[in-house]
């Protein structure tokens, strides 16, 4: 359902925050990748690698890059990261980005582990219709495409300072992004793993929107500290006004 | 019309704030209303209605408003649109505007770029995927 230019807003914000943190010009690429129904597996990875290869070849070298993204949108960067069938990067630590941030991730399109609450907005019933969308009807089953892989997968797709994975307490996908959180640190990776109290799907954008001005960057704080630990890891950021 | 109001006037104010979902303890009255609202509409109505409120003919114009009300006349930053096509080479092998792995993809990339000096090098670049 979602555009790029709904998360603008957001984008530019966190753009400051990191100016404010102490980068000197942060830039951001907002894929616009091609919604379910209209296009199915495989066509949003290769968008999302096409995106990729955009940036590694006409803006930034892999270590400057940090990819990022929430829910489905998280799901397209596990995705290809650790792509099989045509992923430049494997063979080569410094073709690798320096960070993978996924908040909310989907890991598991279709899964027991995705359990309604009392408190999110998300809907398992709906959220596997949407998965069967994006399989492509029933022609298969729409867990095959949730990103998963082994031990040797993850650890040569593994950015360089690994990931981090940030989600609500309280939402739909909880269970299953801790499972897919602790698969890839057990494989030898790199990961973090931030719970937010009370929180629900996406909770750091969604906060954004939702909140007063006193409230609404503190989602925004965490990736910032997220992004500045990836680049600086011994030094202090500036305090955020 | 009447369960969703009548539960949210409930949790807010009606039980002990230890019995209300983890979500209604933290938030104030208007994100837990929005929320069951979100909720409502996830489960019932079809992604096609969704998709107007999120897509860039609604989206763009209201963030440009809320940059006019805040004082920007313009974008606080450089911001671009990045539209490639992407095709097979031709019969002359020449490619259209990605290299020759990237062409294998046979997609087309649509993305929005943002920086705050375009004319400089940056020091750290976010790829980010949008949700919802």
């Amino acid at each position: 359902m979602g555009s790029s230019y709904f998360y603008l807003e957001f984008l530019i914000a966190w753009m400051y925050r990191l100016r404010q943190a102490g980068f000197q010009n942060p830039l951001f690429f907002a894929l616009e990748y091609t919604l379910v129904p209209d296009a199915t597996w495989p066509t949003q990875i290769n968008q999302t690698t096409a995106g990729w290869v955009f940036l590694r070849e006409n803006v930034a070298e892999p270590a400057k890059i940090c990819v990022c993204g929430d829910s489905a949108g998280a799901t397209l960067i596990l995705s290809h990261l650790i792509r099989k069938d045509f992923n430049p990067n494997l063979d080569s630590e410094a073709n690798r980005p320096a960070k993978a941030i996924l908040i909310s991730p989907w890991t598991h399109l279709v899964s027991s582990l995705n359990k309604n609450t009392e408190s999110d907005y998300l809907c398992k019933e709906t959220l596997e219709i949407y998965a069967k969308q994006y399989a492509g009807g029933l022609q298969s089953d729409a867990n095959d495409l949730s990103p998963s892989g082994n031990d040797q997968l993850w650890k040569t797709s593994s950015p360089r300072q690994g990931f981090a994975f940030v989600y609500g307490a309280e939402e739909v996908f909880a269970p299953a992004i801790v499972a897919t959180a602790e698969r890839i640190r057990n494989a030898g990776c790199e990961v973090s793993l931030t719970s937010l109290k009370g929180g629900i799907h996406a909770w750091p954008v969604v906060k954004f929107f939702l909140a007063g001005s006193k409230n609404r960057l503190r989602g925004l704080d965490r990736l910032t500290d997220i992004v500045w630990e990836s680049f600086h890891p011994h030094t202090e950021r500036r305090p955020l006004p | 019309m009447f369960k969703l109001p009548a539960d949210l006037l409930r949790d807010r104010f009606l039980i002990d704030r230890d019995l209300s979902s983890p979500f209604s303890q933290r938030v104030t009255f208007f994100e837990d209303l929005v929320i069951r609202c979100v909720k409502y509409a996830f489960a019932t109505l079809p992604a096609s209605i969704g998709r107007i409120f999120f897509s860039k003919g609604v989206s763009y114009p209201f963030y440009r408003w809320r940059l006019f009300r805040s004082g920007h006349l313009g974008f606080p930053c450089h911001i671009q649109e990045i539209h490639q096509a992407i095709h097979h080479s031709n019969s002359d092998g020449h490619l259209l505007i990605m290299t020759i792995q990237t062409t294998k993809l046979n997609v087309e990339l649509n993305g929005v770029l943002m920086v705050l000096n375009n004319k400089q090098k940056p020091d750290v670049v976010i790829y980010y995927c949008h949700g919802w």
